[in-house]
């Protein structure tokens, strides 16, 4: 009980330290009056009885200062002088502390953004309810690829599966299918709208916890076929009803079907996208050759691990999965996304093999993992950038510290002769730094803040929503839970971990050289020189910018790898003239006959033609920088079989065009000719080829003329004569290599279809989506805003959207090694900047410090070049055995990156070449500037020095 | 902390002795606790007073003894330190525990200096 009174005293003394003191001041004087009340009585004078109660007593102030040592806690007491202290140290010299308080802010302020980033992305639970116990199913698979075999996993599943693993399974409290319906469409009074809409099962509501704001979410009820009850987001909500609260029981039209508004979700609920619009019921049906879905979430049962769960899943799977089903459209949604680097092969392109690497062919995946574990390597990478840039800073401080630390040297050593505590000391210089490291972590909030706005902005991708399905990810964005990223509380809290952090990594070793027992000997050797212990600081500084050399080469080959495939792709040749092209897509109102749509087509194309800004025109299903998979036939070449040609990832996709498609865009003719206004519906089926193709299934020799066979399905077979070869546009994305193509005229491609026996139809005749590509003389920006109206005068159900200039498509594409050649790019750059400075300041440092020596080296006949050679050589050697190191190390760790470089390796030579040169350049002038100085001391000066 | 070393030796033996002459003599400000001490010793020992007032906040702290400010005979004001209920008690653990503390010692050293 006592020590904790005498704790709490302690403290409570702390918090009015004026009332104690005052009281402590009135007893004393007290004392005070009863001593030479004494003495007066023995027969003092008042004044030399007053003067002797205060010898007697032994000094008011010193018993003050016992008083105040046994009343509180000595540390607080001591951080209430020390920051002061620390403070007008600070200001007396305004250089350092600046200079201090910028790196550590960048260093601080980076870290913090992108560990705001990291944390919301991996860390942070998803907005649900237990959503840590929300799972999904994947299949691990091997898919073949040009590069070898690749693990891929699949998480969809078939209507009549999703039917029976439900009715079986043990492991899951709720299972829910989602179809994301890309091209859903909103009656409304301004015509037809594209909504993104997804068919959920109706469980999908309870399963996550999720209330409807206004009416009701879908309830089990709605799973049955003709359900008509339709729930959307409060942007639909706003949008399409101006927020009127009695929308409930209206009627909307969603792609031709009437459905009936019984609810309204609240603004955060963004499932399966953030664009989704409207919610329906999906109404699975059973039996074989239905769609997969694309996605099925499930909860875990109470007290079900996910172990369990992947057990049960490896008994369900292979009972109910058939060879897997073998989608003709491939979306984004329904397969796990690919590697940067794969080439768009999806869904039923995965081959199943027995050897999975030692994984089950099933597993149960938490959701939150399927959503960031694409991006987990990337924010690894990241990181590390922002760890070395942090490092870096503190080690620049650590040497500022150090260089100023010198200076105060002989103030140490009096202080700890005097019997200042070793410990004492420390706990000031660390105060000091702490003092310093706060400074860097205000400021560093601002760079936080400029960092997270830099990385919102540029992951964020301003592409019509069509063409996001080519980024990768879906919601328009690099990153998957962009819009949670902010500054705020937690943000200032890491700031000041941070710091702390820091100031404790760059505080110490300076605190602990400053205290060393060394300093005594500094004074003690009484000269006004700085010498003593110092060879040992000056070593300690080149190890910290060795140290820092290292880190910083190894950042600039990374970012120097990263920049250059950016450079590269954006200098790649598309195969297109992408400069004064805009391309829109033509929403076509449900169930449009086919007649409909190829006249709405062709009189859209022939009244673009008929205006004078416009050079060409032409539609395609599937425009260039959208990832969509469309085989659309089966094409065997001569020589090859149709099974042969079916286990080719690579096998040719096709693109219905009409015939001025290509030349609109301006592709290359490489041989035979375009497709022509004579290649109609009832004449010879013709195609052009792209390189790829020709490449892949003809050795490059002369494909014109060759007939092709085009299997619709296993017994419906068609000839196709190939007539000319395109050179490679490129597709999807940039990065991506460019896989076999073949076009087809959209007539004939329509007319094919309708020789086919009825029951062989699939889908619609002009699949994809319907898309117009125009070039234009100046640029496209003119014809723009007119191209709405142009399209209403062709046919006024027809609807307009995804207006896009091809260009900045085109740049689009690019967004990704973009983000990360600009972001680890600007870290490499700090990184480098500070170790140049690193370097400089250690050498300027040793330059004044040396004055002497080298004043008597030169009075002793030592040349300007042979000082200026010694000291850069003292500069140097660290700087080029950090550099040697630096570019071993990168090659060790850049592997990592390589799945995000394009057109070199991580080994690429004349990147490592380049940075060492370039970093060395840096170097050297950083070590020329004092090495100039030295040659410039005067001897005699020098020698005065003193 | 630098202040420790200084008063360690004295620490634990001076804090009795004031609760002693607190507990015998009652309440008693610092003056004439101090002129007490000096006059209780065999051999006249001069008292820091820092020293004094150190033990005296070690003890206000502990809760063993309370200071109230009143006026001496002469007219004065002064602050009057008192043993209180638990200070007396520790004064009993903390006297029983130097005298075996004292009798350890005085078995181990020998008998002749």
């Amino acid at each position: 009980m006592a020590p904790f009174r005498a704790f709490a005293a302690r403290a409570a003394a702390l918090l009015r330290p004026r009332r104690v003191e005052r009281e402590l001041d009135r007893e004393l004087q007290a004392h005070l009056a009863l001593i030479a009340d004494d003495y007066v009585h023995r027969g003092m004078t008042p004044e030399a009885a007053r003067a002797a109660a205060v010898r007697a007593l032994g000094g008011i102030d010193l018993v003050k200062e016992i008083h105040r040592d046994h009343r509180s806690l000595g540390w607080i007491e001591d951080l209430r002088r020390d920051v002061p202290y620390a403070l007008r140290g600070l200001r007396r010299s305004p250089g350092f502390t600046i200079a201090a308080i910028l790196t550590l802010a960048l260093g601080t302020g980076a870290t913090t953004a992108i560990f705001g980033i990291v944390s919301t992305i991996l860390l942070r639970p998803l907005p649900y309810r237990d959503s840590d116990r929300l799972v999904q199913v994947a299949e691990n698979m091997v898919r073949e690829t040009s590069a070898g075999p690749r693990y891929g996993r699949r998480m969809g599943m078939s209507q009549a599966e999703f039917l029976d693993w439900r009715a079986r399974t043990d492991a899951f409290s709720h299972m829910a299918g989602v179809v994301n319906l890309m091209n859903g469409t909103v009656q409304t009074a301004d015509g037809i709208v594209p909504a993104p809409r997804a068919l959920v099962s109706p469980a999908l509501f309870e399963m996550f916890g999720v209330r409807a704001v206004l009416g009701r979410t879908l309830i089990a009820d709605d799973e049955k076929a003709n359900a008509d009850a339709a729930v959307m987001s409060t942007a639909a909500w706003q949008r399409f009803f101006g927020s009127d609260p009695s929308v409930l029981g209206r009627p909307v039209v969603l792609n031709g079907t009437p459905f009936t508004i019984v609810g309204v979700m609240p603004p955060g609920f963004e499932y399966p996208e953030r664009s989704t619009l409207f919610w329906t019921a999906l109404a699975p049906r059973p039996g074989p050759g239905t769609n997969p879905f694309g996605n099925v979430v499930a909860r875990l049962a109470d007290g079900v691990t996910m172990a369990m769960a992947t057990d049960e899943a490896n008994v369900l799977g292979p009972a109910l999965r058939s060879p897997p089903p073998t989608p003709t459209v491939g979306f984004g949604a329904n397969a796990a996304p690919p590697p940067p680097d794969a080439t768009p092969t999806m869904g039923g392109q995965m081959r199943r093999e027995l050897n999975l690497a030692g994984r089950p062919r099933f597993e149960v995946v938490g959701i939150k993992e399927q959503i960031v574990a694409p991006i987990r390597p990337q924010l690894r990478i990241l990181s590390v950038a922002v760890a070395v840039v942090l490092l870096s800073a503190c080690a620049n401080v650590a040497n500022l510290l150090l260089a100023r630390g010198s200076a105060r040297r002989r103030e140490m050593g009096v202080r700890l002769s005097l019997g200042a505590g070793r410990g004492r000391l420390l706990r000031q210089i660390i105060t000091e730094s702490a003092v310093l490291s706060l400074a860097g972590a205000l400021a560093g909030l601002v760079v936080a803040a400029a960092s997270i706005a830099l990385v919102k902005t540029l992951a964020t991708v301003a592409t019509p929503r069509l063409f996001q399905l080519s980024i990768n990810l879906g919601d328009g964005s690099l990153l998957p839970r962009v819009g949670e990223l902010g500054v705020d509380v937690s943000t200032l809290a890491t700031a000041l971990a941070i710091a702390l952090a820091a100031s404790v990594l760059f505080g110490l070793a300076p605190a602990l050289h400053l205290t060393s027992p060394g300093a005594v000997a500094a004074i003690r050797s009484g000269g006004s020189r700085l010498d003593g212990a110092q060879p040992g600081g000056t070593r300690l500084r080149s190890v910290l910018v060795f140290a820092q050399v290292v880190m910083a080469t190894t950042l600039l080959v990374g970012a120097a790898l990263l920049v250059s495939t950016f450079v590269t792709l954006q200098m790649r040749d598309a195969g297109y003239e992408a400069r004064n092209v805009v391309t829109f897509q033509l929403v076509m109102p449900p169930q449009t006959p086919e007649e409909r749509h190829l006249a709405a087509i062709e009189r859209t194309i022939a009244r673009l033609h008929e205006d004078t800004r416009v050079v060409s025109a032409g539609y395609t299903n599937i425009p260039p920088f959208l990832a969509l998979t469309e085989y659309g036939g089966l094409f065997v070449p001569p020589g090859m079989t149709r099974e042969q040609m079916l286990s080719d990832p690579l096998r040719p996709q096709t693109r219905i065009v009409s015939h001025g498609y290509l030349p609109a865009l301006g592709g290359r003719l490489l041989a035979g000719r375009w497709l022509g206004e004579t290649d109609g519906a009832s004449a010879l089926p013709v195609c052009v080829v792209n390189r790829a193709l020709v490449e892949r299934y003809f050795g490059g020799a002369d494909p014109i003329g060759t007939v092709a066979r085009v299997f619709r399905s296993a017994e419906y077979v068609e000839d196709w004569q190939i007539v000319g070869v395109v050179d490679d546009l490129a597709q999807a994305r940039l990065d991506q290599r460019p896989f076999p193509l073949l076009f087809a005229d959209m007539r004939q491609t329509l007319a094919a279809r309708a020789r086919m026996p009825k029951d062989l139809r699939i889908g619609q005749g002009l699949s994809g989506f319907t898309t117009i590509a125009v070039r234009t003389h100046g640029p496209p920006s003119a014809i723009a805003g007119e191209i709405r109206s142009i399209v209403r005068s062709v046919d006024p159900a027809v609807n307009v959207d995804s207006i896009a200039d091809l260009e900045s498509l085109k740049y689009g594409s690019l967004v990704r090694p973009r983000f990360y050649a600009i972001l680890v790019g600007i870290f490499a750059a700090i990184a480098g900047v500070l170790a140049a400075v690193g370097i400089y300041g250690v050498l300027a440092y040793a330059v004044v410090h040396r004055t002497q020596e080298i004043g008597i080296r030169m009075a002793l006949g030592a040349t300007a070049r042979d000082v200026q050679a010694d000291v850069l050589r003292r500069g140097l050697s660290p700087a080029i055995l950090g550099v040697a190191v630096g570019l071993g190390a990168a090659a060790l760790l850049t592997r990592s990156l390589s799945t995000m470089l394009y057109g070199l390796t991580p080994l690429d030579p004349r990147t490592y070449v380049g940075v060492a040169a370039a970093f060395m350049a840096v170097a050297a002038l950083a070590c020329y500037l004092p090495a100039r100085r030295a040659t410039q001391v005067d001897p005699l000066v020098a020698l005065r020095f003193e | 902390m630098a202040a420790n070393p200084r008063v360690e030796l004295l620490q634990g033996t001076l804090d009795l002795i004031v609760l002693q002459a607190l507990a015998s003599m009652g309440p008693l400000h610092a003056y004439a606790l101090a002129a007490r001490l000096e006059a209780m010793s065999e051999h006249p020992f001069t008292l820091n007073q820092g020293t004094l007032y150190a033990a005296l906040v070690r003890l206000d702290q502990k809760g063993w003894i309370r200071g109230t400010w009143r006026t001496t005979e002469n007219n004065r004001e002064a602050k009057y330190y008192g043993i209180t209920r638990a200070g007396t008690r520790a004064l009993e653990q903390q006297t029983d525990r130097w005298r075996r503390l004292a009798g350890l010692v005085d078995k181990l050293l020998p008998e002749k200096l």
